[in-house]
């Protein structure tokens, strides 16, 4: 449902990092998980 | 990139989207040859599986689930449950421009020791439907449950540790299904609604094309839940007959009809909203109507000069004034 707007979407481009490493420690953390 | 050329892009996907949703109405048209969402691929075959599991209506629902590297025993997962529509497991949606959201994000957990599960859904990709089959929205609830029901009895997976990932309109379903299931242990937001999507996609019309445009949108969706369906395409505006795919009316009724707060305050589990400041849908405001709705802590995180799928815009480029020094 990207048809919902939400911006331009730009194949290829980076995702922005601080973000997604929040989301990740954030998910971790909640989990406990333990990277390799 | 200017405002204007945004809205123009955003305008050729939903047509692509549209086209491309008309061909795929009724079912079985993913897994066509034509169908950029086919050849779902192993990305790394020592981690990746292909599964299936049986969705309601005996629909079989196709995912990937995505092991960390040297896992020892069960590791607590992720469920990504994509944006209703012809989205598959990797977040491209039929017609639109190319965006691996879903599979950018598994990258990132699985290696920081998260098993992942996304999956196509029914009707995109390899998730495919009978002829005639059409999508509701109660389905893609279902089988989200459906879908964290069989991550959870995974041998690999430990399933008491549960997260899940709610895409637009996926996440008020990823707060259903926290609402109602413990082993949920936290919940990630990405440009998630905190009104009702009526209200969203108005806005986003009077942003395009006007008041006028906004009003008629809500005349449509007003006719869709009484009568079911929607008009002739070529009774509507062609701005939004671009919008609505052909044979999906039964999805959006649901759609609309959602509140996407409903089951926020059974929610308990820490939540993260996370949205692109660039958005043009998705604001701050939702998700500080979500925060306030849920009944336990969340926390929003913002990223700067970025799209709702977190893309980083690129900076415009520096002007130098001739006879100046670079700096």
């Amino acid at each position: 449902m990207s048809a919902m707007g939400g911006g331009p979407i730009i194949a290829d481009a980076p995702r922005d990092q601080p973000t997604l490493a929040r989301m990740t420690s954030f998910l971790g953390t909640a989990l406990g998980a333990k990277a390799a | 990139m200017g405002a204007v050329g945004a809205r123009r892009r955003w305008l050729v996907a939903v047509a692509g989207l549209a086209l491309a949703a008309a061909a795929c109405s009724g079912g079985g048209g993913g897994s066509g040859s034509d169908d950029p969402l086919s050849g779902n691929t192993f990305e790394n075959p020592a981690t990746e599986k292909i599964l299936t599991f049986t969705g309601v209506g005996k629909a079989h629902i196709s995912g990937t689930l995505t092991l960390p590297q040297n896992a020892k025993g069960p590791v607590p997962a992720v469920l990504i449950v994509p944006s209703p529509g012809l989205t598959n497991r990797d977040g491209r949606t039929v017609g639109a421009p190319i965006d691996n959201l879903y599979k950018d994000l598994s990258k990132s957990f699985v290696n920081a020791g998260m098993a992942t599960f996304r999956y196509d859904h029914r009707g995109a990709g390899a998730s495919t439907l009978d002829p005639g089959v059409v999508p509701t929205w109660d389905d893609m609830v279902s089988d989200a449950q459906d879908a964290l029901k069989f991550l959870g009895e995974r041998n690999e997976v430990d399933g008491t540790r549960l997260s899940l990932v709610g895409h637009e309109m996926s996440g008020p379903i990823a707060l259903k299904l926290a609402a109602a299931d413990n082993r949920v242990k936290s919940v990630v937001l990405v440009a998630a609604p905190g009104r009702p999507l009526v209200d969203v996609w108005a806005g986003e019309f009077q942003a395009l094309s006007g008041q006028q445009s906004a009003d008629d949108l809500r005349a449509l969706v007003a006719n869709l839940e009484t009568t079911g369906s929607f008009p002739p395409r070529d009774a509507m505006r062609p701005d939004q007959q671009t919008l609505l795919p052909i044979g999906q009316d039964a999805l959006y009724k649901g759609m609309f009809a959602a509140d996407p707060l409903a089951d926020a305050k059974a929610v308990k589990v820490p939540v993260l909203i996370a949205l692109g400041d660039k958005s043009t849908s998705i604001s701050a405001e939702d998700a500080s109507r979500i925060g306030k709705a849920l009944g336990g802590t969340s926390e929003v995180v913002t990223a700067a000069n970025a799209t709702a799928t977190l893309q980083t815009l690129k900076a415009a480029p520096a002007r130098v004034v001739p006879g100046t020094p670079a700096t």
